[in-house]
């Protein structure tokens, strides 16, 4: 009970804090959505020749005849999977300007006040390399977790197949692979919580942040209870917005569909970093721990920390 | 449920007496073989061993004394030629030894000339693979006279495999098929008996079959031909009977587990009983299965003549391996339990495997050597009642947003690979098991479509229905066939088919260019009153082929032009008060084997709305893509 209760105002003040940091937010949707316009170039420019002049492509506007479609992009003078790559590129490009902005947006998170603009390009390019390699750990735990439960589902995948009971081996599939999507969930707040920490205490020791938060993170149920709930409210919201893009948006209407999706993924956005904000604001609830832990052999918090203008209790 | 007669009537619906059977009083075909098979089944060892009395009678008009049989189940093996074939095009397929499989002929007496089994002998005659095992031969002493009957008594042992294709055991289902010697087929003055390749169906002559099957007590059967009784026998186990005539197979399935759904449709012939035999997990989809298999049943019986048999068994099998298949008066079909009710594949398995009893179980091709006969010829069928209910363009995928005809489907698996075969080649001697599949159902599809739109719908069903009727329980050929489809339209195709069916030209015509400019352009000062317009229509493959052209200008006025495509390509040349709008090869769509849909058109002014549309989505797919990665991050 009491978890809850911590747990709802961590979601309430987290969001303030997300409300806060909501231009920096903005930028990165806004790169997201620039990136993903990119890595549409290639593909525009071989689509445009093969449908402008044709009224076969009709096929593809009035509604949507997947085999018009399948034709369409297996011409060799389209080729899709050739503009995999670019996507590729683009879309890491994303990733690394994610990992540039989070320490500014961790920063920001921290701070009572609005920071400037210099202080806050400060924090990120202070913080770049730490997040670098604190995604580099995160990926090889997530690895190994996913994995074990790789394994675990293919080994269940062929006890299963013996007993020929499809249903119940995709019930069981599908509670698998839910307590998978939780760890993983588990593992992201940890790894948000020690980034959170890294830019907040200033380490330069990147895996001692990440050990001591998953110290911090273990009995954090409140924080995960909230990162579950914002979970759930990406889902419901995609779907949502999916079924009203299927139903509702007339196929035609490239601009309708244009809107309905890229609210969505805005959405989605603003949700993940819910989230980080929601690691943000419980952190320095339990920095005292962390203070005790590490004053021993860290140096003092810079004056310019962001850390000491949070409120320590609320 | 509990044992006893009355349970098993429960489970098995009603029996049929040999009264009944006689729905034919005649004959339907010539009955050349005669099959009496009594064979026990062990579903724990998965083996299965019978005694098989064949009496074959030689209609031949010649003394034989060489006897070929297939033992199919030997296909299952290492080194067999299909096993060589099949890892050739699928190297990724691991080889389990519950793969294995075996048929062994124990004793082989022949009726007053003694025991021969020491004189047999196993023969490769297709690729001379000295491991294959499926053909087995035998020298008689003294050779059979035209006119006379020989009998043989074979015993045999099987050994199932784990369903690799088609046939074997899975969990608890087991499916009998191809697991007894069959005889080869004379044809055209020789044996006809092939091995068994990766690619090959079967063929076999016609006549009756009486099985008597003993398995446990628990086994829900299905078969071809008609249960005639059930007998439980102390051991816990029960020994079914059937009977079935003019056909040429006989398959069997059993499952405890099956969910048995009945059904009647009433077809000129008089009444059929559709029995469906469906997994558990799958059981909400009998009704698919029932509602499109009475529907093809409808349309087949109206378009090209009645199903004589009494009983059509649908079987849901265990596994998709044994899925999508077709036996006499037994076909298997194929879904999973998630099974979206927009999407046809269920409805689409069921048309085909129905047709097959037109285009296989009757008019009995060889499927060996002209596989386009039944598979190519039942892919048209299955396109024509699959269009005839759910609409042309949504009868595969009838989503709301989304919709796929089946027609595309095959024309999508043809334009890929056009020209690595031609559709008459035998079934084995293809590049591949996907050239095989894109052109024998692919191609002869889209071929026939186009074919459709040479001499007419109303045409080729009436061509169809000639040749059901004429070559119904005989083995024609393709040359039978397209004299039929020239003799019914009155005309000659000799033209078509050499390209569509033994060729492998490439049909593709494209709108070159198309423009107009002011007709006195030279003239700036004066007001344009006329506009000369071009179109130019371009024959990019070999394949040549008569097409239409629909050229629209901006008055709404349009013209129709015919290019016979003889040349490489034909200018219409228009002076008119209009400007062009658009240029369209084939306007109607009736020209199936085109490669290109996207070049038959040209629109004066371009419209971005399809490009726009897709990059829309591409644009959402590599946002969503970014933000999945930026969760590692
Ligand atoms: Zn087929």
């Amino acid at each position: 009970m009491a978890g809850m209760m911590v747990s709802r105002s961590l979601v309430v003040d987290g969001g303030r804090r997300l409300l806060k940091a909501r231009r920096h937010i903005m930028v990165l949707y806004i790169a997201n959505l620039l990136l993903g316009w990119f890595a549409t170039f290639g593909l525009s420019s071989r689509i445009g020749p093969v449908t402008g002049l044709s009224l076969n492509s009709e096929r593809l506007v009035r509604g949507f005849d997947l085999g018009t479609f399948l034709e369409l992009v297996n011409k060799p003078e389209v080729a899709l999977y050739s503009q995999v790559p670019l996507g590729l590129a683009f879309s890491g490009m994303f990733v690394i300007f994610q990992l540039f902005l989070t320490g500014g947006i961790i920063t920001q998170y921290l701070a009572a006040e609005h920071i400037d603009r210099s202080r806050f390009y400060a924090a990120c390019g202070e913080s770049f390399w730490r997040m670098v390699r604190v995604a580099l750990i995160f990926v090889v735990i997530t690895a190994l977790v996913a994995g074990a439960f790789y394994a675990f589902r293919a080994a269940l995948d062929v006890a299963v197949e013996r007993s020929g009971h499809a249903r119940t081996a995709f019930s069981l599939k599908s509670a698998v692979l839910l307590i998978e999507a939780l760890a993983l969930l588990w593992i992201r707040m940890w790894f948000d919580v020690a980034q959170t920490d890294i830019v907040a205490s200033d380490a330069r020791r990147v895996r001692s942040g990440v050990a001591y938060s998953f110290k911090s993170v273990r009995s954090a149920v409140g924080l995960y209870a909230s990162y579950v709930l914002i979970g759930i409210l990406m889902l419901l919201g995609t779907a949502f917005a999916v079924f009203l893009w299927w139903t509702a948006a007339p196929p035609s209407h490239v601009i309708i569909s244009f809107l309905i999706l890229q609210s969505i993924l805005a959405f989605l956005i603003a949700l993940r970093w819910w989230q980080r904000a929601v690691a943000a604001d419980w952190y320095p609830r339990n920095l005292p721990v962390r203070a005790a832990i590490q004053s021993a052999f860290l140096k003092p918090l810079p004056p310019e920390s962001a850390v000491p203008e949070v409120p320590l209790s609320q | 449920m509990t044992s006893g007669t009355v349970a098993l009537i429960l489970c098995c619906g009603s029996f049929a007496s040999f009264a009944q059977i006689g729905r034919n009083q005649a004959p339907l075909s010539t009955r050349i073989v005669h099959y009496d098979i009594e064979a026990t089944y062990d579903t724990t060892s998965h083996t299965l061993d019978a005694t098989e009395i064949l009496t074959y009678k030689n209609l031949t008009g010649e003394p034989l004394s060489t006897f070929p049989f297939h033992l199919y189940l030997n296909g299952f093996q290492r080194n067999s030629t299909f096993t060589r074939e099949s890892h050739r095009d699928f190297p990724e397929e691991e080889w389990k030894p519950s793969y294995e499989g075996a048929i062994e002929i124990r004793k082989f007496e022949v009726i007053g000339q003694g025991n021969l089994t020491s004189r047999l002998q196993f023969v490769s005659p297709d690729d001379h693979n000295p491991n294959d095992r499926t053909v087995v031969q035998v020298q008689l002493p003294r050779a059979i006279a035209p006119g006379e009957s020989v009998e043989f008594r074979i015993q045999f042992h099987d050994k199932f495999p784990e369903v690799v294709a088609r046939t074997g055991y899975k969990g608890t289902f087991t499916m009998g098929a191809q697991w007894f010697p069959k005889i080869g087929v004379w044809w055209h003055g020789a044996w006809n008996c092939h091995q068994f390749h990766e690619t090959t169906e079967f063929f076999a002559d016609f006549g009756v079959f009486d099985v008597k099957l003993t398995l446990p007590e628990n086994q829900i059967v299905g078969a071809t031909g008609l249960q005639i009784s059930s007998t439980n026998n102390p051991n816990g186990t029960k020994t079914l009977r059937f009977h079935a005539e003019d056909v040429h197979d006989f398959a069997w399935t059993a499952d405890p587990r099956y969910k048995v759904f009945e059904d009647t449709f009433i077809g000129t012939a008089g009444s059929v009983h559709i029995r469906t035999l469906m997994q558990p997990e799958n059981a909400e989809q009998g009704s698919r299965y029932n509602v499109i298999a009475r529907r093809a049943m409808e349309l087949f019986d109206r378009w090209y003549g009645p199903y004589p048999y009494q009983q059509l068994t649908i079987v849901d099998p265990a596994t998709f391996r044994a899925g999508g298949m077709e036996y006499p008066t037994l076909i298997t079909a194929d879904t999973e339990w998630f099974m979206p009710k927009s999407l046809l594949l269920p409805e689409i398995v069921v048309a085909h495997e129905f047709g097959h009893q037109y285009w296989y179980a009757m008019v009995a091709t060889n499927e060996f050597e002209e596989p386009w006969l039944d598979e190519g010829i039942n892919t048209y069928t299955e396109i024509k009642v699959m269009n005839a209910f759910y609409g042309a363009d949504r009868s595969l995928v009838n989503g709301k947003r989304v919709t796929w005809g089946d027609a595309e489907e095959q024309h999508f698996s043809y334009e890929r690979n056009p020209n690595f075969d031609p559709i008459a080649r035998y079934a084995y001697q293809f590049a591949s098991e996907r050239s095989y599949g894109e052109i024998t159902y692919g191609k002869t599809g889209c071929a026939l479509l186009t074919l459709e739109g040479l001499i007419g719908e109303e045409t080729l069903q009436r061509a169809l229905r000639a040749w059901f009727q004429r070559y119904r329980f005989t083995h024609p050929n393709g040359t039978d066939f397209l004299k039929t489809v020239e003799e019914v339209s009155g005309r000659d195709l000799e033209w078509y088919f050499k390209q569509a069916i033994y060729g492998t030209e490439v049909l593709d015509y494209e709108v070159s260019s198309s423009e107009s400019w002011p007709s006195k352009w030279y003239d700036a000062e004066s007001p344009t009153l006329s506009y000369h317009s071009e179109v130019v229509v371009h024959r990019k493959g070999d394949f040549v082929f008569p097409v239409e052209i629909e050229i629209k200008f901006d008055d709404g006025s349009h013209v129709r032009e015919h290019f016979d495509g003889r040349d490489r390509w034909v200018r219409f040349s228009y002076d008119e008060k209009a400007k062009l709008v658009s240029a369209e090869v084939d306007p109607e769509h009736k020209v199936w084997l085109d490669v290109d849909f996207f070049n038959n058109s040209r629109l004066e002014t371009g419209s971005g709305n399809a490009r726009r549309k897709l990059t829309n989505y591409w644009m959402m797919l590599w946002q969503f893509a970014a933000q999945v990665w930026g969760w590692l991050a």
